[in-house]
């Protein structure tokens, strides 16, 4: 596999960190945090959750930057530890409290008239796009916000995410079929 | 959504093409043109795939950068505390040795350095600042430039940004602590704190003079970044 200049780069710093100098996660942190920042948002929809989200994988890294081994890119290494934290966070939370809040979600974008009407007056179609991402389930949700957002391609999705190339399309495949299922809904 | 077998195919094309290059009218027209009777199906994927939107969210707060500096902090300082007993096996003799004799120039230094640092003459110049400034000031300062743990240092200087109108005084503690902490990320914290403030001539000045006195190439790019943003005011 051939790395750009800047993931050789990365590829020396994650090194350097887990040779003992940890402070070489701050130059990694400046150049990833706010893509990491971006991906999470995407997922959650939540600003102080992002950002703690963010936080908990620079520290993953540093704890276990002996496990990164070079083979390939390490943003990708990082967005499988992001990706398990998110997964954790998933775990963690409060399941009738996530329920909670989507029938509250629903209520405001589909039953409340007048908010569906400022709904759509707002941003209209790209705002009801990105309620209707958030909507979506992990995995195909993890899959778009990847391939749309992070210009990755679908094999290095498929590495991040543990299943094939072909499992990655079809997610994002009916995915893009449920958007457009939730955008009619609203509409 | 209802799909025919032959629009499924289309989509499956369409996706596959999608990972392998840009979303442009080109590719949609040439999906219509293979398959003409999926044109709808096509095009109303294509356009959510468009609409998604650009990939910018939100702008993370700047506590987020403070949250992390610190955790990284401690993670150090714990870091330095531990020891990996193989490595020192698996080295031989003669690096070891080296090894002692950098680690004790280093500590010769550094205590010649702490030494002048904790010169009475130093702390006089704090004591200067302390006795001038009201209370609040002075505990910030104190921390700034008196606290061991850079952690601690980092907080007081993240809370000047918070202050209304600083103090001379906030800024002398600022250079103090730009010109002579050991810590890169606190003296990168102090060069940030002072382009929070940099209407104040004060501010200008104490960034502009504390360029010929950094040795690090990341506080030095860290400075003229904040030469670039001054010029641009």
């Amino acid at each position: 596999m051939k790395h750009s200049n800047l993931e050789t780069s990365d590829l020396i710093l994650i090194a350097e960190v887990a040779a003992g100098d940890k402070s070489k996660m701050g130059v990694l942190y400046e150049r990833h945090s706010r893509d990491l920042y971006s991906y999470f948002m995407r997922l959650t929809r939540n600003r102080e959750k992002s950002e703690d989200l963010v936080q908990n994988v620079f520290l993953r890294m540093l704890k276990y930057s002996h496990n990164f081994k070079g083979e390939g890119k390490f943003v990708y290494w990082m967005f499988s530890i992001a990706r398990n934290a998110w997964i954790d966070d998933h775990r963690r939370a409060n399941p009738l409290k996530k329920m909670k809040e989507i029938e509250n979600i629903d209520q405001k974008y589909i039953q409340d008239p007048e908010s569906l009407e400022q709904g759509v007056e707002l941003k209209e179609r790209k705002e009801i796009l990105q309620y209707a991402l958030s909507r979506l389930a992990p995995e195909k949700k993890e899959a778009i916000v990847l391939s749309r957002y992070h210009d990755m391609k679908y094999q290095d999705i498929a590495k991040i995410a543990n299943c094939t190339e072909s499992t990655v399309k079809s997610r994002i495949r009916r995915g893009i079929a449920e958007l457009q299922e939730i955008v009619r809904t609203i509409h | 959504m209802k799909e025919s077998q032959d629009c499924k195919n289309a989509l499956d094309h369409l996706f596959a093409e999608l990972d392998l290059r840009p979303a442009d009218r080109s590719l949609i027209a040439e999906m219509i043109e293979i398959y003409p009777t999926c044109e709808d199906q096509l095009l109303e994927a294509y356009a959510v795939w468009k609409d998604l939107g650009d990939r910018e969210v939100s702008v993370p707060s700047s506590s987020m950068d403070a949250s992390f500096y610190k955790a990284l902090n401690e993670f150090e300082a714990e870091g330095s505390s531990k020891v990996a007993p193989e490595a020192a096996v698996a080295k031989p003799m003669w690096q070891s040795a080296l090894k002692y004799a950098a680690v004790g120039l280093v500590l010769l230094l550094s205590g010649m350095f702490v030494g002048r640092q904790l010169a009475p003459t130093d702390n006089s110049v704090d004591m200067a600042i302390l006795e001038q400034a009201d209370e609040d000031i002075q505990i910030n300062v104190a921390r700034m430039t008196m606290s061991r743990s850079s952690t601690h240092k980092m907080e007081a200087i993240q809370e000047t940004k918070d202050m209304d109108d600083p103090s001379d005084k906030i800024f002398e503690a600022l250079n103090q602590v730009l010109l002579s902490d050991r810590s890169i990320n606190v003296r990168l914290s102090a060069i940030e704190a002072m382009l929070h403030f940099s209407d104040d001539p004060l501010a200008r000045e104490y960034l502009i003079k504390a360029i010929p006195y950094q040795e690090s190439p990341i506080v030095q790019i860290a400075l003229a970044d904040a030469m670039i943003n001054l010029e641009e005011k």
